[in-house]
């Protein structure tokens, strides 16, 4: 790219933004929600669909943490402990990789019931689940023999000859309508793309680190991976957290324990970074705590490994470039999880 | 318009409106990788390269705009095959897999004594000036996007080097090249005759090693650049005039 002074640059920039355009217009928070996605939320918050009715989908998804539970790992029924950080749940309806850390899940529909019976999780049992559900007034569509209630809702469940309505089936749609409704895209980011705000200083100066705009400061090598408006290119890498080699695999095998491709052992999916602020800790095991340590990591370049992304490499980043690149990632939290912007 | 996605190769199709008397078949691209005489595995084979460095690769990707196949002679013998194209090598983890390409096939293709092609290396200036944003996610577009910049990578090179011959492949190469600038047109001319006993199938094949190494053995120094995300315009031309003799065309 031509380089500029960082102020020409960031002229450059701002103009430049004006022209972009944000996020597909779905405001969750002011969305109306269909038949479906209501239903759907029910099934999200209620227990029981849990083995001892002690856990719902949002005990680990909560909404005040941009559906992530603050604990390095899940915890599900009797304390269980699982094995992988819980992951957002925001815009989720873009992924097309596969579900899950590992994208071991490619619908969707089929991924919501996966918690249900992860005995680390909510543990039940689906037909157990189902005949529970069916004594609740509020989940009769569920058991409907009356097809297309909800019109639209019908989804291809891939053999081309069926289309999916059984109560589990219907139990994923629901469910899966809800979570694709999760879009937040209301973010000082979003609105200073849209030329409605303006970034402090250090907020400019981390957007610049992140996105390597200029060779006046240095480069973050963010964005390489974490590609806006997203903030995830939803592929799957080694992000040199972990020694590996052949001889050293990795206790979590990531995406390449579901392929069996060696080249993709210890790869795990790009999480998105909006909301980043509020969905510590971080990586696929929780294993930092704050932003500040996520960034010593990839100052260092990460650990060794025949599959680690070459886009991991020392940065030289200075502790006001951090500090300064953290500035910028808090943009990237969505108003309605803002307290301060709530007036809270 | 209509697009499909195959492997790691996702197309855009032009959706051509024809005449029904119209004799039509269908054209097979096939997209393949070698280094040299070999054929291009990711983080799987070594390659050895100038001044005893040794390469392993982890992406090689470059778009393809407008592939256009026509008759010289002819008016109105225009038939966009592709708009836009990722050509992304990122999988090939095998010798098999590198060996059978990337391939896709364009429906109904009026027969033709064709002997013209003409297609774009990188991101035509058109859809350069668009965003994510404008896609959904799966298009080719909806990647490989620098905001700050409002253009496209054009074409990625990313893996390993064994500067030292130790076999550790510590140095980490990125070289990620866009701007309109680095945009390059090319007409290749020959017999693309396309008919209904013998449709026509083109691979498209691209030597790494010649798009690192310039016709006169000029060659990208790892030692010293392990690394270039178009700051260095120079290089960047440079890489891109590689790139447009580095893909050769059969059928």
């Amino acid at each position: 790219m031509i380089k500029v002074g960082i102020i020409g640059m960031l002229l450059i920039g701002l103009l430049g933004w004006s022209n972009m355009k944000p996020l597909p217009e779905r405001s969750f928070v002011n969305h109306t929600p269909s038949e479906l996605e209501i239903l759907g939320e029910s099934l999200f918050f209620d227990p029981l669909l849990s083995l001892d009715e002690s856990v719902s989908c949002s005990s680990c998804h909560q909404p005040a943490l941009a559906f992530t539970d603050g604990r390095a790992v899940s915890i599900g029924i009797e304390g269980r402990k699982g094995v992988r950080n819980t992951m957002t749940l925001v815009n989720m309806a873009t992924i097309q990789t596969g579900y899950f850390w590992d994208g071991r899940v490619m619908e969707l529909e089929q991924q919501v019931l996966h918690p249900i019976t992860n005995p680390n999780e909510m543990g039940a049992d689906l037909n157990q689940v189902l005949e529970r559900l069916s004594f609740q007034p509020q989940y009769q569509w569920l058991f409907d023999e009356t097809p297309n209630k909800f019109e639209g809702a019908l989804i291809y469940n891939g053999d081309k000859t069926h289309y999916g309505d059984t109560p589990s089936e219907r139990l994923g749609r629901a469910l899966a309508a809800y979570l694709r409704s999760i879009s937040l895209s209301d973010s000082k980011f979003d609105r200073v793309m849209a030329g409605e705000e303006n970034f402090t200083l250090a907020e400019e100066r981390g957007w610049a680190i992140f996105f390597d705009a200029t060779d006046y400061l240095p480069h973050g090598e963010c964005s390489h991976c974490h590609t806006d408006p997203l903030f995830t290119n939803h592929q799957f890498f080694n992000n040199g957290i972990s020694m590996i080699s052949a001889s050293n695999p990795p206790e979590d095998l990531g995406q390449g324990g579901i392929t069996g491709i060696p080249q993709q052992m210890g790869r795990f999916r790009t999480p998105t970074l909006r909301n980043i602020a509020v969905t510590a800790p971080y990586m696929h095991d929780g294993r930092f705590q704050t932003l500040e340590e996520v960034l010593e990591h990839y100052n260092t370049g990460g650990q060794k490994g025949f599959n680690v992304n070459p886009n991991v490499r020392p940065l030289h980043l200075s502790k006001e470039d951090m500090k300064d690149l953290i500035a910028f990632l808090n943009t990237l939290t969505d108003r309605s999880l803002n307290p301060v912007e709530n007036g809270l | 318009m209509k697009y499909l996605t195959l492997l790691a190769v996702v197309f855009l199709l032009w959706n051509c409106t024809e005449e029904a008397a119209v004799e039509k078949a269908d054209i097979t691209l096939t997209f393949k990788g070698v280094f040299d005489d070999q054929p291009l595995t990711m983080l799987s084979d070594v390659y050895s390269y100038e001044d005893d460095m040794k390469l392993k690769f982890q992406l090689i990707q470059y778009y393809l705009s407008d592939l256009v196949l026509d008759q010289s002679n002819a008016i109105e013998s225009a038939h966009q095959l592709v708009d836009i194209a990722s050509i992304n090598f990122g999988e090939m983890y095998s010798e098999n897999l590198a060996l059978e390409g990337l391939q896709v096939t364009i429906p109904d293709i009026p027969v033709g004594n064709y002997d013209r092609l003409r297609y774009g290396l990188g991101v035509a200036p058109d859809f350069n000036a668009t965003g994510p944003a404008d896609y959904e996610i799966g298009h080719p577009l909806s990647d490989n996007y620098w905001s700050w910049a409002m253009g496209y990578v054009f074409f990625k090179i990313e893996g390993n080097a064994d500067l030292e011959g130790q076999g550790d492949f510590s140095e980490k190469l990125t070289f990620h090249i866009g701007t309109n600038e680095m945009y390059r047109s090319v007409t290749a001319t020959g017999n693309f005759e396309h008919s209904l006993d013998r449709p026509l199938a083109l691979t498209f094949e691209l030597d790494v090693y010649r798009l690192l190494v310039d016709g006169e053995g000029e060659y990208l120094n790892f030692r010293e650049t392990p690394i270039d995300h178009t700051n260095n315009r120079v290089l960047g031309n440079k890489l891109a005039d590689n790139l447009v003799e580095a893909i050769q065309i059969y059928r």
